[in-house]
């Protein structure tokens, strides 16, 4: 809680820019959809919700519709209305079935 | 004679302390905390790649109460990571050999087989007063029925789930922390999660998560450490990589799960009632009140009498249901539990209200009725 408000601060001298930057991680059946364990992502769009970054990287990877999973943002499960900012580690978790 | 028996008894006290001494010298446990795991009750679901490593680590532990839950049985594909069997164990039910592998390793322990795959009809009987359920199971909706089960129930779930390298941990309901259904509570386009069978495991990968079950199970039981509740931990065995994701409660996730388990609890307690056991049925012979229908053709033996039992085969139970009162306790019977089965559904149907059958039928009655005399 007491990184968050020093973060906002970063993001929103970031966001004059209009350049987010965001570190993505996959993992599970979601790192095999992407090829990729993790990539970094440079966005235009500041101020951009969970819901419409996960609408997008739907686009972008069209198998990830067919998947079930939870996003984190900064090592936290993350409600859709949350707000991105700049630098953040955005995780994709499917849940696993085996045992 | 006498003396050699009690330095027998005296010395299997010793080697029992010495099975424990090692974990005993910690601080954080001591006699106390072994004590604890002694009065402990742990339900494992799922005699697998998981639980074997589970039981293996409680019961080696000391936890005084398993119970293991898997109607599945031993194929050679388990045996790279299932590593409570062995070839001789092919074929054979996973729950009956786990158990008897484990109380091999430790005799002290108590363990109860449940022989039979965990499901709606029977979770809410078999999870009982279990003081900590150990999800160990492949299949996301039955993580889904262990999460709503337990939700009402109050029990902690120590939850662990594997893909390939990858694994998650985590320990769902304790001291109202959030559940499963916080965590994921989408369940859409669930079916097409993959289980082992479907993606590959390397062996080692559920031994590892396992063990960290294991380790969950017995902080709750010994009240130390800190519990992964809240908590997701994230493993990556192939590059070693290893995160915790924090995550709260989620009401409306949580509303969901209590509707959902108390809806199955209602269905579980429903079909207890309905199924009546040989005691119970004696029982009612005596009681007035209780309306016992021989659904039986007239032919069929052993007759069985008292005052309350009328005879109308099954047959006739169609013509007959018009004379009978919708809000009599009426208890069906017949052979062998399968035709009063047919006639409780179908009596439910017409509005009868308080409905039971005999469930195995009236030739085991008359068996156990005649030994008891």
């Amino acid at each position: 809680m007491e990184c968050s408000s020093a973060k906002h601060k970063y993001s929103r001298r970031v966001s004059k820019n209009s350049i987010m930057i965001l570190n993505i991680k996959y993992f599970g059946v979601l790192a095999e959809l992407t090829k990729k364990k993790e990539e970094q992502l440079v966005l235009e769009e500041p101020n951009m919700t969970v819901n419409s970054f996960k609408s997008k990287m739907e686009s972008a990877y069209q198998e990830m519709q067919s998947v079930s999973y939870t996003i984190a943002v900064n090592q936290a499960i993350a409600g859709v209305d949350t707000t991105l900012n700049d630098q953040d580690v955005i995780a994709f978790l499917p849940p696993y079935a085996g045992g | 004679m006498r003396s050699e028996k009690l330095n027998s008894k005296k010395q299997k006290e010793v080697i029992n302390t010495a099975r424990y001494s090692r974990q005993i010298i910690l601080s954080e446990i001591g006699i106390l905390g072994q004590e604890k795991l002694q009065k402990a009750s742990v339900l494992v679901i799922g005699a697998g790649g998981l639980g074997c490593p589970v039981l293996q680590n409680l019961a080696a532990a000391g936890v005084g109460f398993i119970g293991i839950v898997d109607g599945d049985v031993v194929e050679e594909t388990n045996l790279h990571r299932q590593l409570l069997y062995t070839l001789k164990d092919c074929g054979k039910s996973k729950a009956i050999t786990a158990a008897e592998a484990i109380m091999e390793l430790n005799p002290e322990v108590k363990v109860r087989v449940f022989n039979e795959f965990f499901s709606i009809e029977n979770a809410f009987e078999i999870v009982g007063d279990y003081q900590i359920i150990v999800d160990c199971t492949d299949t996301i909706g039955i993580r889904y029925l262990i999460n709503d089960v337990s939700i009402v129930k109050k029990i902690p779930v120590v939850y662990a789930s594997i893909y390939k390298f990858e694994g998650q941990v985590s320990v769902f309901n304790y001291k109202n922390g959030p559940s499963y259904r916080c965590l994921f509570p989408q369940t859409e386009s669930l079916s097409s999660v993959p289980n082992c069978v479907a993606s590959g495991v390397l062996g080692v990968l559920p031994n590892t998560l396992g063990s960290f079950q294991a380790m969950e199970v017995l902080k709750i039981v010994l009240e130390i450490g800190t519990v992964l509740s809240a908590k997701l931990l994230l493993y990556d065995g192939l590059h070693y990589q290893m995160q915790l994701v924090n995550f709260n409660r989620n009401p409306a996730a949580i509303e969901k799960g209590i509707a959902n388990g108390l809806a199955i609890q209602r269905q579980n307690s429903a079909k207890m009632a309905e199924n009546v056991t040989a005691a119970t049925f004696l029982e009612k012979c005596k009681q007035e009140d209780c309306l016992i229908i021989d659904i039986r053709e007239g032919y069929e033996e052993p007759k069985w009498e008292a005052s309350n039992v009328v005879n109308i085969p099954i047959s006739s139970l169609e013509s007959y249901c018009s004379q009978l009162d919708k809000n009599q306790e009426i208890l069906l019977f017949c052979q062998s539990g399968q035709r009063s089965q047919l006639a409780l559904a179908y009596l439910k149907k017409e509005g009868f209200t308080k409905l039971s059958h005999l469930e195995n039928g009236i030739q085991f009655v008359s068996m156990t009725n005649s030994n008891s005399h």
